[in-house]
């Protein structure tokens, strides 16, 4: 295996035996980025120009016997939602074409003072809103395992890096699943955790009750390790917790053997017989679960009626955030302003058409109506409570159960254009994904098989709010027993 | 709501669209009046549920925290929006003509 292929954390463990050098692992990732970017398109921004210099200087710290963060001059990718200083940050969009923010995002600095070597800015649906990275002002990002093929969204561009060997491993956010199904559909691990878990200070805000930075990562081991680096709480951001940060990282050092043993594991009941499921994707859930009752795991059926509406109530409540959230795009404050409006009314209304694409207009229109005069009752304020209804059903479900398992994705990887003039068949694809962000609770995506015709699956498991280490380790455990993650895509 | 059929006029999608600030094509227009019908008609799955006794969702695991109201310097300087600034000032295109 390639060293651009290579799980950070058995790179660093090399390094620090003086194996390899860092400037050879940035050498290997900046050559793949030549060979295979074209092909598919996983950054806006991206520049080479520095990389081999950082790489050099953590080296060089390692030479002096210095104690290096095991990321310190990896390269590491960012999806381009989180601002950073003095590098253009386009959240996918043209309105923010040519915008740079003069700070940087709290993930960021976290990441910088343990030796950030941020290798490039990533593809995401614009505003982070989409499935399938096809939303994007800047060209769609194709699979790695299957050009034809979207890699999810709205972290495609993150996703597809990671597991073409683009990036080692790299910071994307999940609003409605966007972290962990591109992370299913590229076979890569992506956390999504508790609400409150990490700041969202300098995330452009999409829908800020629901959105949640998180690791993608090659292995559950580096997802653990980045996840405690980003973590932690943030006066900047009103809603970030001030629960101390566990050592994630540390959890796996001796290893996660019988993290499933004796453990409670839930199935949820009302997924089995739904008519959206892939075959494919069954069958190989059924054989996931199978793996963890091996693992000791106890399989017990849990009852969830409201997932049945968490489409409907998402639909809702995101776009209502959105319209709020996106309002501050006028063209007087950042990035495109459009030429000859005659006055001020024209010019914010033809900004804004010129700078949104599609699905952005879609949901702000859609928002602004469910939260205008007389609809206001009947959309937001009844799916905040069906939400809250949701909140209860996992809490009480959660009292029988240690973990949640079900797929990431009722389908695997589907073409590019398939679902584009169809928002709501496109919207339907989040339905195993956007339970967790309604009720914030932490979810992990992790490697979890492929279809007969060689597309990745995700198997997806759930804790209770701020319980992230149970993923850590029961994914660690599913890891250790299968070959899935081992799996790299075959490019050019 | 029209009595369990949502129909979205042109009219109507030029009314939210002036809400939102958005100045859409005639095209636009027609897609978004054909799939907001639909996806409406989707929402409206979730009228059926009981909740009369629930309260609205409220976010995270403790109300949100907020710091005293003491001015504080801005982590941001004038600097780093050097291109808009003159002599000290920000200066911005003109608007109103």
């Amino acid at each position: 295996m390639e060293l651009c292929d290579t799980p950070l954390h058995l790179l660093h463990e090399r390094r620090v035996k003086r194996e390899i050098s860092t400037e050879e692992i940035a050498r290997s990732v900046l050559e793949r980025i030549e060979s295979v970017e074209a092909t598919v398109n996983a950054f806006i921004t991206y520049d080479p120009g520095p990389v081999l210099d950082r790489a050099r200087q953590a080296d060089g710290q390692l030479a002096k016997g210095e104690n290096l963060s095991p990321i310190a001059g990896m390269p590491i990718a960012l999806k381009d939602i989180f601002c950073t200083k003095g590098v253009e940050t386009t959240c996918g969009s043209r309105i923010l074409k040519g915008f740079v923010p003069p700070y940087d995002a709290a993930v960021v600095e976290k990441l910088a003072a343990q030796g950030l070597n941020l290798v490039g800015k990533t593809n995401m649906d614009e505003f982070a809103m989409g499935s399938s990275t096809e939303n994007s002002a800047f060209g769609p990002t194709r699979n790695p395992w299957n050009p034809q093929c979207v890699p999810g969204g709205s972290s495609g561009g993150m996703a597809a890096a990671v597991a073409a060997g683009e990036a080692l491993a790299g910071i994307g956010s999940d609003t409605g699943g966007s972290i962990r199904q591109p992370a299913a559909f590229t076979s890569v691990v992506g956390l999504k955790p508790t609400y409150g878990r990490v700041s969202r200070y300098g995330m452009i805000a999409f829908a800020s009750s629901l959105d949640q930075g998180g690791p993608l990562a090659r292995d559950v081991t580096d997802a653990a390790i980045l996840l405690e680096i980003i973590s932690g709480a943030d006066a900047r951001d009103a809603t970030s917790s001030s629960r101390p940060v566990p050592e994630y990282a540390r959890l796996l050092k001796t290893g996660a053997e019988g993290a499933l043993k004796q453990r409670k594991v839930g199935l949820i009941r009302e997924i089995a017989g739904r008519s959206d499921l892939h075959p494919e994707v069954a069958a190989q859930f059924a054989e996931n679960l199978q793996t963890l009752a091996s693992l000791g795991a106890e399989i017990v059926e849990v009852s969830l009626p409201g997932l049945e509406h968490a489409i409907a109530v998402y639909y809702i409540l995101a776009p209502c955030e959105a319209s709020s959230n996106l309002g501050r795009y006028d063209g007087v404050r950042y990035g495109l302003r459009t030429d000859h409006s005659e006055n001020l009314e024209r010019m914010y209304k033809n900004t804004r058409q010129e700078g949104f694409g599609a699905e952005v207009k879609r949901r702000i229109m859609l928002g602004t109506f469910a939260l205008s005069a007389g609809y206001y009752d009947a959309y937001y304020n009844k799916a905040m409570k069906i939400r809250e209804l949701l909140r209860r059903e996992f809490a009480a479900a959660f009292d029988q159960v240690h973990l949640i398992a079900l797929p990431t994705s009722p389908i695997p990887a589907f073409r590019l254009g398939e679902k584009l003039d169809n928002p709501l068949q496109m919207y339907l694809v989040d339905a195993f994904t956007l339970p967790a962000n309604l009720a914030g609770i932490p979810g992990i995506s992790i490697p979890g098989g492929f279809t007969p015709g060689g597309l990745p699956l995700g198997l997806q498991l759930l804790a209770p709010h701020f319980e992230e280490q149970r993923l850590i380790l029961a994914a660690k455990a599913f890891e250790d027993a299968t070959p899935y993650h081992l799996e790299r895509p075959q490019l050019g | 709501m029209n009595d369990g059929k949502p129909v979205f006029s042109l009219e109507e999608i030029e009314k939210i669209a002036d809400l939102a600030k958005l100045e859409l094509t005639q095209a636009e227009k027609e897609v978004f009046s054909g799939q907001f019908a639909e996806i409406l008609d989707y929402f409206r799955t979730i009228e059926s549920v009981a909740t009369d006794d629930i309260p609205a969702y409220a976010t995270g695991d403790s109300s949100p925290h907020f710091r005293q109201d003491v001015a504080e310097n801005s982590p941001v300087s004038p600097e780093s929006f050097s291109e808009f600034l003159e002599n000290g000032h920000f200066k911005v295109p003109r608007v109103i003509e």
